[in-house]
């Protein structure tokens, strides 16, 4: 009808039934960044609805009359159809059963009308007997003359059809009679009337007298014939008494079946008698031949009802030559039809049967189009009405995911929407071997800003710093505000760390930046920010927050208006180093200085196997200073003897102590720098502190870098020598990483490698540095060395690493250096599995 | 039409030569006899074979049988001449009486107990109807379809059409619906087997007979009335037979039956017994009384 309009209605459905669908599925599922794609869908089908408004609603009037015209169609189509076939089948059923019903009719019709002409032709020749007897009669001229008697009885003799001859003479006296009977006033009545008519009148025929009233006489009808003489008068009267009983004789095995009769009529109809399969009945009733032309010729056949009953018949007549006699031949239509009744009855049964399924069919059928096009009217109404109400709750819900997930203020995630994100990506970043860093970010005094100029300008300072954090960081990294003056910033795969510092200082510089005309005020504020690395402050999401959260406090405590790291030993320097170089040797002897272990662990079955003291510097002002902000000064001004000797005792102390408390402690092996291995008294120096604190050599283990051993190579060979011969192992730092030539590591007495951490952190991503790592640990344990890997930072890099072969590992992942305390607790465990 | 004169007259010219000039004793040859078709032809002729041949051996004659249509044909013929010796029902012997036949009754069948009835003394006329309908007496029979015998039967005709006058109070005629002919006893009882009637008269002889030849089993008719005793059929001869051949006749019938030995098996009789005109005194006036 209307193409166009239908393409058009069809577009919009599919686009709003593919909308819910598309849009459901990345929700649930947490992948905001197809939500945009789902907007867009979303905003596609009202776009085309509300363009062409009249369009949609005629196209859908369009279909649904197409629905409806084609379900009455249908219907009228299927009733039409059934209906010419059922019309056809019965129409041929019925002609074909009228068609077997002619021709029964015609055959028994022809069956009778032969029965009837041989009939007629016996009787016309029992008459023509008769005749014979009337030529006998006169005799020499006179009736009943001479001769006349002798001749008839003998002719009565051979005919058994008459039972008696008489005779009469022109003067109606009765010349002879073949027996002694009184003949019927009738039948004398009879005779007179036909001696006084001339023979042209009453015909060439004869007449039939009454039959006698005996009951005895019931068979006898005397027929009457005229005698004449060769002039054509009548001259006497032949009265033959035909006996019934021989017709009956006759005609008693003519088989018509029990409604079969054979009738013996006069001229005007009255029955002379009827022969059927009782046998032979006197004077029945009459039968009507009115209707039957006087001088017919041959049978003539009828269906009617002759006896005056219901049942009809098929009657045969035929007129007998030159007498007043007509034989009927009848028999019920019903009889003849009987076979056929039966067998017509059964497929008219059939055909209704058939029918009556058919049509109880087609109204089933017709019914269920019916239902089904109202089912499917009720269908697209409720779909259209489900439609629109998914449209809204799709709304709703993302209005309420809007809600619930974005700070309404700036714009940003909120905190339930970091997290879910945060998670997210470091699901990723665990695959990715990236760096992630999350930051939480508290703007400096912000409060004493919302107290004093009011929620208004805080909202609107938020708002404005929200944007230039925003504008700060890349697209694919994650900003929210917690809540208050707290944001976070989740930066995503930064190839180094230290560009997590260059973004924490762009921010803090951003921040600070004043904020002109804040509904008339012009500020600044700081920001303080605390930086938590993945995956080495934190495996999960909980841990970055808690260690970024407590690094803030830490930027916060630092005077603000700087970030922090959480791990301190990527803080950088700040200006309090310039105190250190005066500060440092009151504080290796005040004992500011203290020891932190890191465990080393054995790969194979993850207990401890020794210990790396690392020394701290617990600043009374700065807090805790990290070797890599004082250790460098230590060794220009020389100082760093005196903090290696320092270190090399309290590792001995530690050693009694822990041995004092009953502790199986691991050796702890300390860092001796270049300087400390040329100075000639560090065998002596280590060989007192042993006997000093009576502790065996082997519980002390010193790492050297290559650095080292580089200035003066067969110094430091004398150094470790003498130290080797007090028993303690000496292991090599950072391997890897300089100009180590094999050949001469092979003379010192080195027995263990570490791998340095850079190697280590790139097991995954290059596999240069994976091969590297592998050739290193192959080499080593070729020179009976031990390895040890530093940095292990993921499970993944341990499971490398013993694929390798690594003996040992140590880092993050298994524990960061911790203080004594912790480190007591974890040698009493034994153990530290990383699973 | 004289050629056809001339024929009829030659064949008339060839029978009869004597008869209606004679006055005298008759002696003719062959010897005609008839019977009254009470049973079909065929199986009247294979019974009474015997009789037949025994008939010719005794007279010295042949015996020329006429297959009568009806019982009227038989008393017509003997009123004629053309018969001489017959075997009549009792009412078609006074039919014949009646219309002043010369003819001599001098034998019938002597009585036997038969299979259903008491037959030893004569026969009796019967009303049955078929035991699986419900006719089970003269007044359900009201308006139903009726078989007679033959107009001049005794059993199949007179006698019922007497004595339903009697029972009913109304013609026969009335008090059935329809009445038909059989034209013999047989017939009229396989018009009732088969169904084309509602009840039929016959003779009892012939049911018994019927029984015995397993035409008819003996619980498929139910008996609703029964008549007086009937003589047996006569045999008889035309008067003007002449002397020494009647009496050959009755010699045959009554004295020399030997041969007739499988006539009497088949028809389980004993025999012959003289009869005279007497034997019928009370059909003939019976028969006067129904045709005054």
């Amino acid at each position: 009808m209307r193409p166009a309009a239908l393409a058009v209605d069809e577009a919009a459905a599919a686009s709003i039934e593919a909308a819910p669908d598309s849009d459901a599925f990345p929700e649930r599922s947490g992948h905001p960044a197809s939500a945009p794609q789902t907007m867009l869908t979303f905003s596609a089908a009202p776009v085309t609805g509300s363009a062409k408004p009249g369009v949609r609603e005629r196209a859908a009037a369009a279909v649904s009359l197409i629905y409806r015209a084609g379900w009455r169609m249908l219907t009228a189509g299927m009733v039409l159809v059934t209906g010419l076939l059922l019309v056809m089948a019965w129409g041929v059923a019925l002609n074909r059963m009228e068609a077997e019903s002619r021709l029964l009719i015609e055959a028994a019709t022809r069956q009778q009308e032969s029965i009837a002409l041989v009939i007629a032709e016996n009787i016309a020749q029992v008459l023509d007997r008769a005749r014979l007897m009337t030529l006998a009669a006169p005799d020499g001229g006179a009736i009943g003359r001479g001769e006349t008697a002798r001749k008839l009885a003998s002719m009565l003799a051979v005919d058994s059809a008459f039972l008696r001859v008489g005779l009469y003479d022109q003067q109606r006296q009765r010349v002879f009679s073949s027996s002694v009977t009184e003949d019927s006033e009738d039948l004398k009545l009879l005779v007179g009337e036909m001696l006084s008519t001339p023979a042209a009148l009453s015909g060439q025929g004869g007449r039939i007298a009454p039959r006698a009233s005996d009951q005895e006489m019931a068979w006898q009808v005397p027929l009457l014939f005229p005698v004449t003489n060769g002039r054509g008068d009548v001259d006497g009267v032949l009265v033959a008494v035909l006996d019934l009983g021989y017709l009956l004789g006759l005609y008693r095995n003519i088989d018509l079946g029990s409604t079969g009769a054979v009738h013996v009529l006069r001229g005007d109809g009255s029955a002379l008698a009827e022969m059927g399969r009782a046998g032979l009945v006197v004077g029945p009733p009459p039968l009507d031949l009115g209707w039957l032309p006087s001088n017919n010729q041959g049978a003539v056949s009828r269906i009617d009802r002759p006896f005056g009953t219901n049942e009809r018949h098929v009657t045969s007549y035929h007129a007998i030559e030159r007498f007043p006699l007509v034989i009927a031949v009848s028999r019920e239509l019903g009889e003849i039809e009987a076979d056929r009744i039966i067998a017509h009855s059964w497929i008219r049964r059939l055909l209704i049967g058939v029918s009556i399924v058919i049509a109880l069919s087609v109204f089933w059928v017709a019914g269920n189009l019916r239902r089904q096009d109202q089912l499917l009217r009720s269908l697209r109404q409720a779909n259209a009405g489900n439609r629109q109400l998914i449209d809204e709750l799709e709304s709703e819900k993302k209005r309420a995911f809007q809600l619930a997930s974005h700070d309404p203020l700036c714009g940003l995630h909120n905190r339930r929407m970091f997290l879910e994100l945060a998670a997210s990506h470091l699901a990723r970043a665990k695959r990715s071997h990236k760096h992630y860093a999350l930051m939480y970010l508290d703007l400096d005094r912000f409060k004493g800003i919302n107290d004093t100029l009011g929620h208004h300008v805080g909202d609107l300072l938020l708002a404005t710093i929200s944007a230039r954090l925003r504008a700060s960081v890349r697209e694919s990294d994650v900003l929210a505000r917690l809540g208050g003056d707290e944001f976070a910033v989740l930066l995503t795969g930064l190839d180094r760390i230290e560009d997590a510092a260059e973004v924490a200082d762009k921010l803090v510089r951003v921040v600070g930046e004043p904020c002109h005309d804040l509904d008339g005020h012009d500020l600044q504020v700081g920001a303080s920010i605390g930086i938590a690395i993945f995956p080495r402050d934190g495996q999960d999401v909980d841990m970055l927050c808690r260690h970024a959260d407590a690094a803030m406090y830490e930027s916060k405590r630092g005077g603000r208006g700087r970030f922090t790291f959480y791990d301190a030993a990527l803080n950088p320097a700040g200006e309090w180093q310039f105190g250190v170089e005066q500060r440092l040797p009151r504080a290796i002897a005040d004992s500011e200085l203290i020891l932190h272990f890191q465990p080393k662990v054995r790969i194979a079955d993850f207990r401890i196997t020794g210990l790396e003291a690392l020394v701290r510097w617990q600043h009374p002002e700065h807090g805790l200073i990290y070797p890599k902000d004082f250790i460098e000064i230590a060794e220009n001004t020389g100082q760093i003897v005196a903090l290696g000797k320092w270190v090399a005792e309290a590792c001995c102390r530690q050693l009694v102590a822990w041995r004092d408390e009953g502790l199986a402690a691991p050796p702890i092996a300390f860092n001796v720098s270049a300087r400390q291995l040329l100075d000639d008294h560090l065998p002596a120096y280590i060989a007192n502190l042993l006997q000093k604190y009576d502790l065996d050599g082997a519980m002390l283990e010193i790492e050297i870098t290559e650095t080292a051993l580089v200035d003066s190579i067969e110094r430091a060979v004398g150094a470790l020598a003498a130290l080797e011969a007090l028993g303690l192992r000496i292991a090599l730092d950072d391997f890897g990483n300089g100009f180590s030539n094999l050949s001469y590591i092979r003379s010192l007495p080195i027995s263990t490698l570490k791998i340095d951490r850079s190697f280590v952190n790139d097991l995954r991503n290059s596999p240069d540095d994976a091969v590297i790592v592998d050739s290193i640990i192959s080499l080593a344990h070729n020179l009976k060395m031990r390895v040890v890997a530093e940095g292990v930072e993921s499970l993944d890099q341990i499971v490398h690493l013993k694929t390798a072969g690594c003996d040992e590992i140590q880092g993050y992942f298994l524990s960061r250096p911790v203080p004594e305390p912790l480190m007591r607790e974890l040698i009493g465990v034994g153990t530290l599995s990383p699973l | 039409m004289s050629k056809l004169l001339s024929g009829t007259l030659l064949v008339a010219a060839l029978f009869l030569p004597n008869l209606a000039y004679s006055t005298d004793c008759e002696d003719p040859r062959p010897l005609r006899f008839a019977q009254v078709p009470q049973k079909k032809a065929d199986l009247l002729a294979s019974q009474f074979q015997p009789l037949y041949q025994h008939l010719e051996r005794v007279l010295g004659r042949r015996i020329e049988v006429i297959q009568a249509p009806s019982y009227s044909a038989v008393v017509e013929g003997l009123l004629l001449g053309n018969i001489d010796l017959a075997d009549l029902g009792p009412a078609a012997y006074a039919m014949a009486k009646k219309r002043r036949a010369n003819i001599v009754v001098f034998a019938s069948f002597a009585g036997q107990q038969g299979v259903v009835f008491d037959t030893a003394r004569g026969y009796h006329s019967v009303l049955v109807t078929r035991a699986d309908k419900a006719f089970v007496t003269i007044d359900k029979l009201r308006g139903a379809t009726v078989s007679l015998t033959d107009p001049a039967s005794t059993s199949g005709a007179l006698f019922p059409r007497r004595e339903i006058a009697r029972i009913t109070g109304m013609p026969l005629e009335r008090y059935f619906r329809r009445v038909s002919y059989a034209g013999s006893h047989d017939r009229a009882i396989e018009a009732l087997q088969r169904g084309a009637v509602d009840a039929a008269f016959v003779s009892s002889t012939r049911i018994d007979e019927m029984i015995r030849s397993g035409q008819l089993r003996r619980d498929e008719l139910r008996i609703l009335w029964q008549s007086s005793l009937i003589p047996f059929d006569p045999f008889l001869y035309r008067g003007t037979l002449c002397k020494p051949l009647a009496d050959k006749i009755r010699h045959a019938f009554l004295v020399d039956t030997e041969p007739l030995r499988p006539l009497f098996e088949a028809l389980r009789r004993p025999g012959f017994n003289a009869v005279d005109d007497d034997t019928y005194r009370a059909i003939r006036d019976i028969y006067t009384e129904m045709n005054p």
